[in-house]
């Protein structure tokens, strides 16, 4: 431990021995969420709550949540396979996915597959545009995705259960039941989804094949309330899942991946007037093996072990002003078939404030540092400003540098890991203006980006190595609106949104691979009494495939459209009944080259609340 | 109909005016093109993010068609093309992750079939008395399942395999035997197997680690390039190399009668033999050898600078390099051999790895 890293631990112990006691009362969200620095400072920036009724309605795959919902962009090797995404024009490693404030991007790739998170078992998804990497860390640069669990306190017993099926024989049936009391609350929820995946191409003839797949996933979650001013929180999930890698050709080698997860987190709130204490530990695991022939035996495999320890310390001076600092280690041990077994520790220190200087004037700040041997760690800051000019309208203002910290794979890659890789930086800026009426929910928000020291994968005689490279300029808007209109029972809204984006590599002026200049989506909704109707619309501009944007790889635009009717039964134990028809228009597209999605599809659905 | 017509009018011709249709025969066959790529350059690309292509340069350099298999035929070949093998009429295109070749019209590229069944992971051909010979690497996992598949070119079957080492790469048809080296797949190897077609007996030799290109040259000698190993221990360190080397063979008695190795840690890349000149390709720079060298070259003879030179070849008095990538379009580069500049670049597949003559 050298001077500097003292000198800031006994800065936190001093904060932490200073507990003023006096009574306050605690917002809910610091009770209920774990993910506080969220909850805390996202007031300059946008962002997008998916709530437990829109998940229900939804597939069970993160990337069909996201895809329709926000404006992010997502290629897919084909239904339910390796999904990635561009965040405003960045690299799939450059969105950081939290679970319950926990970075769980992997360790050896440094990105999370979207199609490996089934979105049963948790209570929220939250999506925060831009970037974060002070609060949530390495690949918080185009955005975040939160994964969000609640506990709840005094709210006796519910339940609920889906069940899904639909064409290509896809079940997705999941459980979720919680529990609590004035200081115990527990909640359970347990999913599974299965598919043959064996849709037929629209555009050729052909079929989709070794394109099945499975995965369950689990959740158990629990709170106990101490006392008035300490709680325990145990989140645990677990994740295992198993694809088969759809072919391209008909007399392909066919593969297979397999993935388990495991994540456990232990929290202890301190709730101590003016004071917040949350002491969390949580140690996350990943596993994967990828069989390169289905018939044999064999495989590659990685694993990575993370434990993590935080501390994180709220005072709220006034009801204007609020301090926060954060001290965490991360210590990861990972190994695979071709990365040696290797460790990483990583300290950091952040300090973060909220302040609201005048009655409609807020300024968020934040800064971080992280101390490891491993890379050159840069300062990271953040400041944004939101004004609120009119009841209505708000201007927000932000800009921040972030960074995206070298994987596993790019340092330790047997024969090709650079050691000496540094992280990748941003430094960004945005400026956002929302109007907000009963009716009408709008927001424009334009960003720009610049990403230096990108991590690039080149051949260096005959072995491949990966060198800070790139530099890329991303910029562009994202627009949202809201609009609905209520006549008696009757209730129509429309939510819309679409993103303009250019993500310019530097040195060649040429459009990143794989991300449209333009994407943009939809959907109307008309509701009357217990029945409801819904119509989706995505647009996905074209995109090129190739680095030199080679008009002869140009993967073209598309449309798609679906429908889908929900039927409501009864009062206060719900029953819900719908019906979705996916691609109405029987629509042959692409996500990515030679990896057609399926045409026209349907499923059903029993959603059942008690 | 037109050739029985045609011979008709011959025997008639015969009959009467004592004349001969041969050479009359010869006169259409030159004057009527086979196809759209009977004289150039091909260039074929292993894909990756899209589907392998094979790429046609016409002999005069003035233009360059990409995915000539696509546009003829209106299919995609698959990932990753690895070769292609020109035989009389007929070329073969190998794809080893489709475990699949596709038997083409050599002047048209008009498909004749496919080879999907009694391969697995193929990787080159060749022909040896009118047959196929392909090695295939089966799971690159498993070291014991290696084979050459003999192809019979009529019906497209495989007729038979014949097993041989881990990792069989190259294959070359010469003397009635064809010879194989085994750069070891996922593994390294240091073998040359020698089959004898008649009987497909195989025998070894052993040349330094990772051999790879292999020719004929004009002395007779069967001439290998190793490009030698990269060494690591258990927990992954690097602790060393093995030389990579040229080995000369002599096919009378198939044993190894010259290895001229390289200085240990260099790695040689690429090799071509063209009239009695060798060509290899050393960290960026191109050397030469004559049929009679006993010793390596210690200057190049060009330096390619910086490209990821991943395929060579030499025709007339060009040298052909391509400068691979596997992120966008690939440049194949030719070089005037007298003049050693730059003569013309194309732009050629994604992954582009190897050069063929059409002549």
């Amino acid at each position: 431990m050298n001077m500097k890293q003292s000198y800031l631990i006994s800065l936190f112990v001093f904060f932490a021995v200073h507990v003023v006691h006096a009574q306050e009362p605690i917002p809910l969200e610091e009770v209920e969420v774990s993910d506080s620095q969220l909850k805390r400072f996202s007031n300059t920036q946008q962002t997008t709550v998916l709530t437990d009724s829109v998940l229900a309605k939804n597939e069970p795959s993160l990337t069909s949540l996201l895809n329709y919902s926000t404006n992010i962009y997502f290629k897919e090797n084909g239904l339910g396979m390796v999904s990635s995404p561009s965040f405003r024009g960045t690299t799939s490693q450059q969105t950081a996915v939290l679970w319950n404030g926990i970075n769980i991007n992997s360790q050896l790739n440094g990105q999370t597959d979207f199609n490996t998170i089934s979105i049963r078992t948790f209570d929220e998804v939250e999506v925060r545009s831009g970037g974060g990497s002070v609060l949530f860390g390495s690949g918080a640069i185009g955005g975040s995705i939160h994964l969000n669990d609640y506990l709840r306190f005094n709210k006796g017993f519910n339940t609920s259960a889906l069940l899904r099926y639909g064409s290509f024989n896809t079940l997705d049936s999941s459980v979720k039941s919680g529990i609590s009391g004035e200081k115990w609350s527990a909640n359970l929820a347990i999913g599974r989804t299965s598919s043959d995946n064996d849709y037929d191409y629209v555009a050729v003839d052909a079929k989709n094949t070794n394109g099945q797949f499975y995965n369950n996933s689990f959740s158990f979650n629990t709170g106990y309330k101490i006392n008035d001013k300490n709680l325990l929180k145990w989140y645990s999930y677990l994740y295992d899942g198993e694809r088969h890698f759809s072919t391209i050709t008909t007399n392909e080698t066919k593969t297979k991946y397999r993935d388990f997860n495991t994540r456990n987190l232990v929290e202890w709130d301190g709730f101590y007037g003016k004071w917040l204490s949350k002491t969390k530990l949580a140690y996350i695991t990943e596993h994967y093996k990828y069989y390169a022939n289905i018939d044999s035996d064999n495989y590659t495999e990685g694993e990575a072990k993370t434990f993590i320890g935080k501390y994180d310390i709220a005072y709220n001076v006034s009801p204007k002003l609020l301090l926060n600092a954060v001290a965490d280690v991360t210590h990861t041990n990972g190994e695979g078939s071709s990365i040696p077994e290797s460790e990483r520790t990583i300290t950091s220190f952040n300090i973060m404030a909220k302040h609201t200087i005048l009655e409609k004037l807020l300024y968020e700040a934040t800064l971080r540092k992280e101390i490891t041997a491993n890379y050159d760690s840069p300062f990271l800051y953040s400041l944004g400003i939101n004004y609120q000019l009119t009841k209505q309208y708000e201007i927000r203002f932000n800009t921040s540098k972030n960074f995206r910290i070298p994987t596993y794979n790019d340092l330790y890659w047997v024969g090709s890991g650079n050691p000496n890789l540094l992280p990748e930086t941003s430094v960004q800026y945005e400026v956002g203006n929302s109007y907000s009426s009963k009716h009408i929910n709008a927001s424009v928000t334009a960003f720009y980006n610049n990403i230096e020291d990108m991590i690039q994968w080149l051949p260096s005689g005959s072995v491949w190595t990966p060198v800070n490279t790139q530099h890329v300029n991303t910029y562009g808007a994202e627009t949202q609106l809201k609009t609905s209109l209520n006549i008696k029972s009757h209730e129509v809204v429309f939510i819309g949104n679409y993103a303009y984006t250019v993500s310019k590599n530097q040195e060649t002026d040429k459009q990143l691979v794989y991300v449209p200049y333009h994407k943009g989506g939809g959907a109307l909704s008309y509701g009357f009494k217990n029945i409801s109707v819904q119509y989706q619309l995505l647009y996905v501009g074209e995109v090129f495939i190739l680095a030199d944007n080679s008009p002869n790889y140009v993967l073209d635009d598309y449309l798609i459209s679906n429908l889908s009717s929900e039927y409501v039964l009864g009062e206060k134990q719900k029953l819900t009944i719908g019906v979705k028809v996916n691609n109405i228009w029987n629509k042959a597209y692409q996500t990515v080259a030679n990896r057609y999605m399926p045409g026209l599809n349907f499923n059903f659905y029993l959603h059942f609340k008690l | 109909m037109r050739d029985l017509f045609k011979s008709m009018i011959c025997a008639a011709s015969v009959a009467l005016l004592f004349v001969s249709c041969n050479s009359d025969d010869d006169d259409t066959k030159t004057t009527e093109p086979l196809g759209d790529y009977e004289t150039g350059i091909f260039v074929t690309s292993e894909g990756g993010s899209v589907s392998g292509t094979v790429d046609f340069i016409s002999e005069d350099f003035s233009s360059v068609e990409n995915g000539v298999y696509q546009n003829v035929n209106g299919e995609n070949l698959g990932t990753y093309l690895e070769s292609a093998y020109f035989d009389d009429e007929t070329a073969y295109v190998v794809v080893d992750n489709a475990s699949t070749i596709y038997a083409v019209n050599k002047y048209t590229f008009e498909k004749i079939g496919t080879i999907t069944t009694g391969l697995s992971m193929p990787r080159f051909m060749t022909v040896s008395d009118g047959k196929g010979y392909v090695t295939n690497w089966g799971d690159p996992y498993d070291s014991t399942d290696d084979f050459v598949a003999v192809v019979n070119l009529e019906s497209l079957a495989v007729e038979s395999t014949i097993a041989v080492g881990e990792g069989p790469e190259r294959i070359l048809s010469y003397d009635g035997k064809v010879y194989v080296t085994h750069k070891g797949g996922y593994n390294t190897n240091n073998i040359v197997s020698v089959i004898e077609t008649s009987s497909e007996t195989v025998s070894t030799i052993e040349v330094e680690d990772k051999p790879d290109e292999i020719f004929v040259n004009d002395a007779g000698d069967i001439v290998v390039l190793s490009h030698g190993a990269t060494l690591y221990d258990a927990s992954w360190n690097y602790i060393g190399d093995t030389v990579g080397a040229i080995s000369k063979i002599d096919p009378s008695n198939n044993t190894l009668e010259l290895s001229l190795e390289f200085v240990e840690g260099s790695h040689p890349g690429l090799m071509y033999y063209y009239k009695g000149v060798l060509y290899y390709e050393l960290s960026g720079t191109v050397y030469t050898m004559s049929d009679s060298d006993t010793a390596l070259p210690t200057t190049g003879i060009l330096d390619l600078g910086g490209i990821y030179a991943y395929g060579m070849a030499v025709d007339d008095n060009n040298l052909y390099v391509i400068n691979a990538s596997f992120s966008e379009m690939s440049d194949l580069i030719v070089y005037d051999l007298n003049s050693l500049t730059e003569a013309y670049t194309f732009d050629v597949g994604l992954g582009a790895s190897k050069i063929y003559f059409a002549n």
